[in-house]
């Protein structure tokens, strides 16, 4: 990835974290109520995702919505809404990784804050890789407005996704 | 059971560790441990279990903030009943270039997750990588069970040099450049952050630890060394104590790891002589200064750097502080980090007033606002609910720059800061109150980037000399080398003016890019200060920086 998108996915998620920034700090404020609908909405974001029903994530993402993922790999980059996301599922299969597989292992949400952390495991040439990665959602209103991903060994993400 | 010792001063621990491949991915617990907490902090990792850490008896080496019987670890942990009381608190201070701040927390049934953003500087440039951490709670104690990056890298980087011991740094040094210190260990060993957070007045510490995932030798710690100094590391401008809060922090110069090469400078400790060839008056980074010299001292404001907002070098001292530790609350609340920038200073009566840049959380825009102090040195206080200067439909405003005129009437020079958004940029200037705190006219126009044939025209000063209105403006990339200072010629204090010189200052033998030139003393002084990149490194992408010099302003004319 060359430096000016690095620094493009910085500014754009600088800019998200600065317009988030209000809500963030009240995410304790919103009644259960709010919790809950947002943690569905995730959710069924996540359902559509492990099923491969990426037709059905368009009335979940705002179609602006930036998805951020980290890395110097072939995936890493800045997406933007649902094309964004499947534009990004489509290049996992062409990334040399095999037997890729992510449990979700806790999901945390706020009112319009939702961390999810999953355990990605794959095999990048006839080696086993594991590691973790979290994705913090910023969801208003029923939708997804912004996805950031943080990966819990970004070197291991990396080798991963970098392949062949 | 292995036992290690952790006293950071006590290389036979570090040796240990790094000698031994097995025990390799383990140094940065102890390590990170014993520089943010205490020598007499005792450390324990069970295999298979959770790192703990148990009460300390007192932690002088963080300063005022955490007295003397305050415990860390368990204790602390009932921070976490109140998490959100985290949030937007203090920043946690690594060393002096490097800090973290909690930007967010989510409250789970059993776990909690905070945001946490990392803050620093990589040649002088300012870089963060976001930072989650999943907080678990076993046993009755909160532990980290996942740790996952933005820029992992960046943190490793900015990081690494609390890993280091001063007497290790020579075998540190010989390991692999890559990832030496990894925060996620291949063999799922531990690999710990300890995010020690000065929480509101800084009376709570709270610990974030990585727990141990792997088989193989736990690791016992037990110290009962006196307290070390902290060493830490400086990178990008040396500051001597920029930090006093954080007590007994002294500085030392390491050799070069990864991206945060350094090369130590020192600031001045004599009088400021200019001549018609620039000398050099600030080898770190010192962007946008300004130079106020009175009866008191000589004093070098500058853009934020080091993680402070406004550093102000006092010349005869050689110290280098903060003297804006607070931003107003309409910009703390934006997260104006890395946005507070090219400060102006007046002397009126007996305070100081300065006027400086900063983020508009509302508008997401620089605007411009105005802080007072007794003291040159301050802590200049904000007490402003919104920005003095903001003109939203030219993009906001930036780099003020005061101007006295002969009859001792203050003016405010400044930049709409119209590049931000695809507008055009403009030199205005505005009357200012006697105390030179409130803007008492509307604005005019000096000169605009077309005058100057530039895309962008900013960081204005203006002089009388000779009974003629000067003003010094930039034009370029302020990024490069092809920033410049360019010089015109004003009939009055509101214009018009004519460029005579677009060129009068750029590069030379010392130096390339010079700009953000101000006159000493808000057009009073002799001297014109102003920054330039070093000459082998242009940019930040290079490495480079932009040093503080000051100039004869008879050169200039």
């Amino acid at each position: 990835m060359n430096i000016d998108l690095i620094n493009k996915i910085r500014k754009v998620a600088a800019e998200l974290s600065d317009l988030a920034g209000e809500a963030e700090r009240t995410p304790m404020a919103s009644s259960d109520d709010a919790v809950v609908r947002t943690e569905q909405t995730v959710t069924r974001f996540l359902d559509h995702l492990d099923r491969g029903e990426l037709d059905q994530i368009d009335a979940l993402v705002h179609p602006a919505a930036p998805y951020v993922i980290p890395g110097r790999s072939r995936i890493s980059g800045l997406y933007e809404g649902p094309d964004g996301v499947r534009a990004a599922s489509s290049i996992i299969p062409r990334s040399g990784v095999s037997d890729l597989t992510s449990k979700m292992i806790d999901l945390v949400a706020g009112a319009e804050q939702v961390a999810t952390f999953h355990e990605l495991r794959g095999v990048v040439d006839g080696r086993p890789v594991q590691f973790d990665i979290a994705l913090r959602f910023t969801v208003r209103d029923g939708m997804i407005h912004a996805i950031t991903e943080y990966s819990g060994d970004q070197y291991a993400s990396d080798d991963l996704f970098s392949h062949p | 059971v292995t036992v290690l010792d952790i006293n950071v001063l006590d290389t036979g621990g570090l040796d240990k560790m790094l000698d031994s491949p097995a025990v390799l991915d383990t140094r940065l617990t102890p390590t990170v441990m014993g520089r943010l907490l205490d020598a007499s902090q005792t450390l324990r990792e069970v295999a298979d279990a959770s790192v703990e850490l148990t009460p300390v008896d007192s932690v002088p080496a963080l300063g005022a903030g955490v007295t003397p019987g305050s415990t860390i670890g368990h204790a602390s942990c009932a921070l976490l009943d109140d998490p959100l009381a985290l949030v937007g608190g203090d920043r946690a201070v690594f060393n002096d270039s490097t800090a973290a701040i909690v930007t967010n927390v989510l409250q789970g049934s059993s776990s909690l997750v905070a945001f946490i953003e990392v803050q620093g500087y990589v040649h002088g440039a300012p870089r963060h990588s976001d930072v989650v951490a999943r907080i678990a709670l076993v046993d009755g104690h909160h532990h980290v069970t996942s740790l996952c990056f933005t820029d992992e890298r960046l943190v490793d980087a900015l990081l690494a040099p609390l890993r280091t011991g001063p007497r290790a740094l020579e075998t540190l040094d010989d390991l692999p450049r890559r990832s030496p210190y990894r925060w996620r260990p291949t063999n799922r060993r531990v690999a710990a952050i300890a995010v020690v957070f000065s929480v509101a007045a800084g009376a709570g510490v709270l610990a974030l630890v990585r727990p141990w995932h792997g088989s193989g030798a736990p690791v016992t710690t037990a110290s009962t060394a006196p307290p070390p100094t902290v060493t830490a590391r400086v990178d990008g401008a040396l500051s001597v104590t920029p930090y006093a809060s954080f007590g007994a922090v002294t500085t030392t110069s390491v050799a070069a790891t990864d991206e945060t090469a350094d090369t130590t400078t020192q600031p001045p400790s004599a009088p400021i002589t200019a001549g018609v060839t620039p000398t050099l008056v600030y080898s770190g980074e010192g962007a946008d200064p300004f130079l106020l010299s009175d009866a008191t001292g000589t004093y070098v404001y500058a853009t934020n750097s080091d993680l402070m907002n406004i550093p102000v070098l006092d010349v005869s001292t050689g110290t280098r502080i903060d003297a804006l530790p607070q931003l107003p609350e309409w910009s703390r609340r934006g997260n104006a980090y890395g946005k507070v920038w090219a400060p102006t200073v007046a002397k009126v009566d007996d305070s100081y007033v300065m006027w400086y840049t900063t983020k508009d959380a509302a508008s997401n825009r620089q605007c411009i606002s105005v802080a007072r102090s007794a003291k040159p040195t301050g802590p200049f206080v904000d007490t402003s609910s919104a920005p003095a200067i903001c003109p939203m439909g030219d993009g906001g405003a930036i780099d003020p720059s005061v101007f006295t005129d002969v009859d001792g009437s203050l003016h405010l020079l400044y930049k709409t800061d119209g590049n931000c958004c695809g507008l055009a940029t403009h030199i205005e200037t505005v009357t200012l109150s006697s105390d030179g705190t409130r803007v008492m006219s509307s604005p005019m126009t000096l000169l605009t980037g077309r005058d100057a044939g530039a895309k962008v025209i900013e960081a204005p000063s203006m002089s009388v000399r000779d009974g003629r209105y000067h003003l010094l403006y930039s034009t370029g990339d302020w990024k490069n080398a092809s920033y410049q200072t360019g010089h015109a010629i004003c009939t009055s204090l509101t214009g018009p003016c004519t460029i005579d010189n677009k060129r009068v200052l750029d590069s030379w033998t010392g130096g390339v890019g010079a700009g953000g030139a101000a006159y000493s003393n808000g057009a009073t002084g002799s001297m014109v200060v102003f920054h330039a990149w070093e000459n082998d490194r242009p940019s930040y992408r290079s490495g480079g920086r932009r040093q503080t010099w000051v100039i004869s302003a008879d050169a200039l004319t």
